[in-house]
């Protein structure tokens, strides 16, 4: 982990409401070549006014320029689409652990919903062109909300479903995947979206007699988050370890977990 | 140049500590920083067995500042022993370790565990406002507060720091029981009780609904806090709340405090410890002050 102040290259809007930044992380200091893995994430810092660092998940990265794509949900997100380029951005990389593809193998299936599908893209950049068989589902609100979709369908076969029907399927990604049978028998899943979406992708995967049991399914979760680096112990998932639930850090120990380690709850 | 000062009989390099809770135990951190040049590192807080800690969402940000309700997850003291104490022992800086229970006998029994160990000082904690039965309950009320450090004072072999809450009537009053009873230190202050409603939602922010404000906002509750307990007993105060820079740090030990702590401000910047460190540095070379000891006595109108 290392913090260092960055240059902001570009920071335009791609869709109403969703930005693509790119930053410039100062070339000296990348002598250290650390390289993001897939699902990890930088801490964004402001002022003092806002103590607490915005999480952003590495979308792509090349060439020592980090892409980050975000869209404005409050106080912090709207700040940073104020930014200019040339001007500075204190940001810590690369944080909390990634996607386990080291043994992906097969069938690959990479869903996405809304914001969520920001770091599948570098997911499936880095996977695409391994004699991989990659399928993306990305699901969105509504047709304005759409994002990266052009890209993913450069890297591979990609499916886009929306909540209103305005674009591809209507209905919710999962919906989509179980109308076909195209994917039952998939051997890793990768997932970032909304709760309900992770939880009932989890539940699809253990218990449903859709899936034939994946080797491994693999869901980026979300959570308040305060130091961003294991520290303060402010970003609970409830997990399963031997038998007891217990308390992960979806910064430090996430923000990717096996599903089945996972414990969803009542609430979603 | 002096930067040393001394908290019941044990010397710091410099008054600069993170505030329990805020740090861990320092391991991450030293990814960011050098522990080494630290007065201390304090840990979070360490219980007799493993406490599981509060439902999530634990922490939300305010107008400069946040609320927290982690509820002191900790793994447990024999393996703070393990695994934190063993990593820490390895740098040149004094370890104080934050004890909480939530009865006298589970706080006796930390302390207990922890009197063979390399650990220098005890910070014992009855303000945290985020757990149900011990905590602040134990840190509100004179009798209760004389009762659990005249008891647990006894089965300590280190120095003991009692940390104060700041959500009662008269801080002083708390703060003479401390004293009676034996404490040897105290820290303050601990978070104060608040609450956020996120109205979109129509729900509360916190799972708990309520929890401890830190941050910049709480900043000059905590330096009038100091300055009344200065006067109001002998004991060497360890001064937190919302000190973002060094200049905020020199506000705490012109108020009375022998050393400060330093908490939200690590989560803005993970290297805060060192940056209040340098800036203490630089505001006494610019100012001509010979020694961190001399804020203390520096107020005019005292």
């Amino acid at each position: 982990m290392k913090m260092i102040v960055s240059e902001v290259i570009a920071n335009d809007e791609i869709k109403s409401g969703f930005f693509n930044l790119l930053l410039k992380l100062s070339d000296n200091k990348l002598s250290d070549n650390l390289k993001p893995i897939p699902g990890q994430f930088v801490n964004l810092y402001f002022d003092t006014d806002m103590p607490l660092p915005r999480p952003i998940s590495v979308c792509d990265f090349e060439d020592g320029v980090l892409r980050l794509v975000y869209q404005i949900v409050g106080k912090g997100t709207n700040l940073l689409s104020m930014k200019k380029p040339g001007e500075p951005l204190r940001l810590t990389y690369f944080l909390g652990n990634g996607f386990d593809i080291t043994r992906a193998h097969g069938k690959i299936l990479i869903v996405g919903g809304g914001i969520g599908v920001a770091p599948l893209f570098f997911l499936a950049k880095m996977m695409a062109g391994n004699n991989l068989e990659i399928t993306v589902a990305l699901g969105f609100a509504s047709s304005g909300k759409i994002i990266l979709a052009g890209e993913f369908e450069k890297l591979c076969n990609t499916y886009i479903a929306t909540d209103d029907g305005s674009f591809g399927y209507k209905g919710n990604i999962l919906d989509f995947i179980r109308s076909k049978n195209h994917f039952t028998d998939c051997h890793f899943i990768f997932a970032c979206g909304p709760r309900p979406m992770l939880r009932a992708l989890a539940e699809s995967t253990s218990n449903s007699s859709y899936f034939k049991k994946p080797s491994s399914v693999q869901l980026s979760m979300e959570e308040h988050i305060a130091c961003g680096i294991g520290a303060c112990l402010c970003c609970p998932v409830a997990a399963n370890e031997n038998g007891n639930i217990i308390y992960r850090r979806v910064c430090a120990d996430g923000p990717v977990f096996q599903a089945d380690s996972l414990i969803w709850g009542g609430a979603s | 140049m002096n930067l040393a000062v001394n908290v019941a009989g044990i010397t710091l390099k410099n008054p600069v500590m993170p505030a329990s809770g805020t740090f861990g135990s320092g391991k991450e951190f030293s990814e960011f920083l050098d522990l080494n040049r630290l007065g201390a590192v304090v840990t979070k807080g360490v219980a007799s067995v493993s406490w599981s800690g509060n439902p999530p969402p634990r922490c939300t940000e305010t107008a400069s500042g946040m609320l927290n309700s982690v509820g002191l997850q900790n793994p447990g003291v024999e393996s703070f022993i393990r695994n934190d104490l063993e990593f820490l022992k390895n740098f040149n800086t004094n370890i104080i370790v934050n004890v909480c229970g939530h009865s006298i006998s589970e706080y006796i029994d930390v302390v207990t565990a922890l009197r063979d160990t390399p650990v220098h000082m005890l910070e014992l904690n009855i303000s945290c406002p985020n757990v149900a039965e011990g905590g602040m309950s134990f840190g509100t009320d004179c009798h209760m507060v004389e009762k659990v450090v005249s008891r647990v004072k006894k089965h300590c072999r280190q120095p003991l720091i009692v940390k104060l809450s700041p959500n009662v009537t008269d801080i002083c009053e708390i703060a003479k029981a401390a004293e009676s009873a034996g404490a040897d230190a105290l820290s303050m202050i601990n978070t104060l009780l608040g609450m956020k409603i996120d109205v979109k939602r129509r729900n509360f922010s916190l799972a708990k609904k309520v929890g401890g404000l830190s941050g910049a906002a709480i900043k000059p509750i905590a330096v009038r806090m100091v300055y009344q307990v200065r006067r109001a007993v002998k004991l060497p105060i360890i001064g937190m709340g919302g000190i973002m820079t060094g200049e905020d740090a020199i506000e705490f030990l012109m108020a009375g405090a022998t050393a400060v702590a330093i908490g939200t401000a690590s989560f803005h910047t993970p290297t805060a410890c060192i940056d209040v460190l340098d800036g203490i540095e630089v505001f006494m070379r610019r100012y001509n002050v010979p020694d961190v000891n001399d804020f203390g006595r520096m107020l005019e109108s005292n």
